[in-house]
């Protein structure tokens, strides 16, 4: 039940008014309640029927008159209208005052107006009515408001702040007051936190606590102490922690301010860690390029790359030790690159580049000659892939690898195959002779010995016939022996008897071609041929290698010295009525009419080196097939060495 | 008698050409031994008769110039004669350094053999009797007693009677009888004589030792 308001300023002149009749001293109260600082408002039957001049002021009306007759609950904000009705009613039905009500009015002006309102009720020209006492709280609410709105707002701000705000009291550390997100750091609930201590939530120990209180006396603040501390769930948690000493309740206490950090700190741990794995991968790295360096070096094969977009050109090391470079201050260029490359064989390497990047060919090779400084010549090979990115060649890879030695080694193995050759095809006249020699000499000088002895055995006087006639028939015997010895060698010659049979004559030039790659491109020659298909001749398939790899390495000799024009070597073969004819042609030196001739000859020769039995046993072979061999001097150079052999019938006919 | 008895040995691995150099050796009245190896003529045990080696350079086993060196490391010394059919220039430079007689090129003439090994004959010869004649000698020189080896010594050194008596402390005429008995037993027809074997034997003893 409302309590009669009693601390109403005005109340006692109310009673007096009630008390007293109005009409003494009607005078004396108008003037009363005109000048009160309250508003005072009488209406009956809801129609204001007196208004003193502040409540004229309170209701922003300019005169008395706009307000009386007027509804009172026109004035009331509609929220308040039925618990107004309400309060006049019980204050009509039991006669007694109300409490103070608050009560917003709409003002004449529009505006809202806050007022403290009391009822009391009274008579009003003898009829019932209510005077209404009305304070203006406009200032008052206003302040309400904007406190409201203030820690509104500092709710907010000290709820919301990302870092936790707890507040402890100074003394025993308890804490106050705390936000969510201390709550959120440490894991327990405001229940929980308010009235325990940090030491009692176990987040720090009593000695790290009074560490933390001392700098506060001392300093009155501290700010982003490290502290790690376990939250409810047992996690770590990294904080920097700030202290403000503040007065609350007259009381000191600590404004303390969490920052959780953990996650910086698992970040920075996690940038670590991948720092230190990305250490460890370059260190992984170095290790595996120095392991290839050595292995590279153990190969003797070096690599390189090209960036085709930038041209930058890298190398191992092996590779600059092949180029015999300083790989820690020459960088290779291209036109540094091609420099080294001896000059025949510039345009070889340039057109295995150019073709493989327009083949797009995932993996070419070449071979070429590079020249040092100091004159020295090494041969390299390289084998390279392409690699594209969206179709388009962006880098080689390659390696290059010194293969002099293997190329030496080649050489003098090919030159030893091509001495060998030359011996077996000179072999009657050759090395052979001594071998023979000592074979033949020692019955040979059974014979004389024994010839000799006779001899002497008959002129003895008397003559030992006996004896004459026994050392010569050992001297028979022996010359025999010697004999057998001659034929024996001569058999051994001739080991493989010919063997005729259908062959195909430019099959048979395809396969001597094969023998002699390594030949061809150590001295520059390009090989052309013109053969016709199938051509069928009678022949011993080693003998006729034999005639075309003379002619052909004899086509290749006389080319070696040329060096202003291509060597070039075209091998035809083709069909002639009566026969096959095959042609060697050569850009080599070439022939006089006169040499055409004597070449042929047995021991005639024209190379320092040989002993002139290659072409005079050509011939033979070729005369042995049933055909000729002849030369013809090219114009204005070269040499054409052709023979005509039988045709032969197609063995699949 | 010794000397008539000459011994021609032939290493040569051939059969026939070592028997056809049997029969012109024997159509000339000269004796000889065949061997197949020379290990074989290592270890045959020579009768100590006027010899030569007709060596083959060409052997199975130790080669002929191996042999030749083995017996000059064993001071065995016989004349060598090389034959070869597989003859160079340089080896036959080195066989003839060495001390062969002749180096012979197969089939080579049967005279060319004969005169080789008449020389070497010749050379085994005079080698054996210079030998034989020192042994003499000493034999002589064994029987003198040490008064008379000691006078010797001094008169062949050149001193006069009166000196050797003084430094032996011996009349001068003792010194005569055993300078008289001396030459007796060294059978030296003069002074010069005795100088000479005495030399000669030095040089010998000297070698030996």
């Amino acid at each position: 039940m409302p309590e009669p308001a009693s601390e109403s300023p005005i109340k006692p002149i109310v009673r007096a008014l009630s008390l007293e009749n109005l009409a003494e001293s009607e005078h004396r109260f108008r003037a009363l309640v005109e000048n009160l600082p309250d508003a005072i408002l009488v209406h009956s039957d809801s129609r204001i029927v007196f208004v003193n001049p502040f409540c004229v002021r309170l209701y922003a009306a300019q005169t008395a008159e706009q307000l009386l007759g007027r509804d009172i609950y026109e004035f009331i904000q509609p929220d308040y209208l039925s618990k107004i009705k309400e309060r006049i009613e019980y204050c009509y039905s039991t006669g007694s005052a109300s409490i103070a009500m608050e009560v917003i009015l709409t003002a004449c002006d529009g505006s809202l107006v806050d007022v403290e309102a009391i009822a009391i009720p009274i008579s009003w020209n003898g009829a019932p009515a209510m005077e209404v006492v009305l304070r203006d709280i406009r200032r008052r609410k206003q302040a309400e408001r904007r406190l409201r709105e203030s820690e509104d707002l500092f709710e907010k701000a000290f709820h919301s702040n990302p870092a936790g705000v707890a507040i402890s009291r100074a003394s025993d550390g308890r804490y106050v007051e705390m936000n969510n997100t201390f709550g959120a750091i440490i894991g327990y609930t405001r229940q929980e936190v308010i009235g325990n201590s940090a030491v009692g939530l176990g987040l720090m120990s009593a000695g790290k606590r009074e560490l933390y209180a001392a700098e506060l006396r001392e300093q009155g603040r501290f700010r982003d102490s490290a502290l790690v501390v376990k939250n409810r769930a047992g996690e770590e948690r990294h904080l920097l922690v700030s202290g403000e000493a503040i007065s609350f309740h007259g009381e000191p206490h600590c404004v303390g301010t969490y920052n959780d950090i953990t996650e910086n700190k698992r970040a920075e741990e996690a940038l670590r860690t991948s720092e230190r794995e990305q250490f460890e991968i370059a260190k992984q790295l170095e290790i595996e390029r120095a392991r290839l360096i050595e292995a590279q070096a153990v190969a003797k094969v070096g690599s390189w790359e090209i960036e085709l977009r930038s041209l930058a050109i890298t190398w191992t090391e092996q590779t600059h030790r092949i180029f015999e470079t300083d790989p820690l201050h020459f960088r290779p260029k291209r036109s540094d690159f091609v420099g080294l490359v001896h000059p025949e064989d510039r345009r070889t390497v340039d057109a295995a580049f150019r073709a493989s990047l327009e083949k797009h060919a995932s993996s070419s090779k070449v071979e070429y000659r590079i020249v040092l400084a100091d004159g020295r010549v090494k041969v390299l090979e390289e084998h390279w892939k392409v690699f594209e990115e969206e179709g388009h060649p962006v880098r080689l890879m390659g390696t290059c690898q010194d293969i002099t030695e293997r190329k030496r080694a080649e050489q003098a193995l090919r030159e030893s195959q091509a001495e060998l050759a030359r011996i077996t095809r000179a072999v009657t006249v050759g090395e052979l002779t001594s071998s023979i020699a000592h074979e033949i000499n020692q019955p040979l000088t059974a014979v004389i010995t024994d010839v000799s002895a006779s001899l002497r055995f008959l002129d003895q006087e008397p003559p030992n016939l006996q004896e004459g006639r026994e050392a010569l028939v050992v001297a028979i015997r022996e010359a025999n022996r010697a004999s057998d010895v001659i034929g024996r060698i001569r058999s051994l010659l001739r080991k493989t008897p010919p063997a005729m049979q259908p062959l195909d004559i430019s099959g048979v030039i395809v396969e001597v071609l094969l023998m002699v790659p390594g030949e061809l491109q150590t001295r520059g020659i390009t090989v052309k041929t013109e053969l016709a298909a199938f051509l069928w001749v009678l022949g011993d398939r080693i003998q006729l290698q034999q005639l075309l790899l003379n002619l052909i390495l004899n086509a290749i000799e006389a080319m070696s010295t040329i060096t202003d024009r291509p060597r070039n070597l075209l091998i035809k073969s083709a069909e002639l009525p009566d026969g096959v004819l095959i042609q060697i042609q050569d850009s080599g030196k070439g022939l006089s009419s006169e040499l055409a001739n004597r070449i042929f000859e047995p021991y005639f020769t024209t190379k320092s080196q040989g002993i002139g039995m290659g072409l005079s046993i050509s011939r033979s072979i070729v005369e042995a097939h049933g055909g000729r061999l002849w030369a013809v001097a090219g114009s204005p150079y070269g040499a054409t060495f052709q023979f005509i052999l039988q045709r032969a019938e197609s063995p699949h006919d | 008698m010794i000397e008539s008895n000459p011994t021609v040995f032939i290493v040569d691995d051939d059969a026939s050409v070592r028997d056809a150099l049997k029969r012109l050796l024997r159509s000339v009245g000269l004796r000889c031994e065949l061997f197949g190896l020379a290990q074989e003529f290592l270890r045959y045990r020579r009768p100590d008769l006027p010899s030569c080696l007709v060596l083959d350079v060409r052997l199975p086993g130790t080669s002929g110039l191996d042999l030749q060196r083995q017996l000059a490391d064993a001071e065995i010394q016989i004349p060598i004669i090389f034959i070869t059919a597989h003859g160079d220039i340089p080896m036959s430079v080195r066989a003839m350094k060495a001390g062969a007689v002749e180096f012979l090129p197969k089939p080579f003439r049967d005279q060319d053999l004969l005169e080789a090994i008449h020389i070497a004959m010749e050379r085994d010869r005079t080698r054996r009797q210079r030998e034989t004649e020192i042994a003499a000698v000493r034999a002589r020189f064994e029987t003198l007693t040490p008064r008379e080896r000691e006078v010797v010594a001094m008169v062949v050194s050149g001193m006069p009677n009166k000196r050797i008596a003084t430094e032996i402390g011996i009349t001068e005429n003792t010194v005569k009888v055993h300078r008289s008995r001396a030459m007796d037993k060294m059978q030296a027809l003069s002074l010069a004589d005795l100088v000479k074997m005495v030399e000669r034997l030095a040089v010998r003893l000297e070698k030996a030792s």
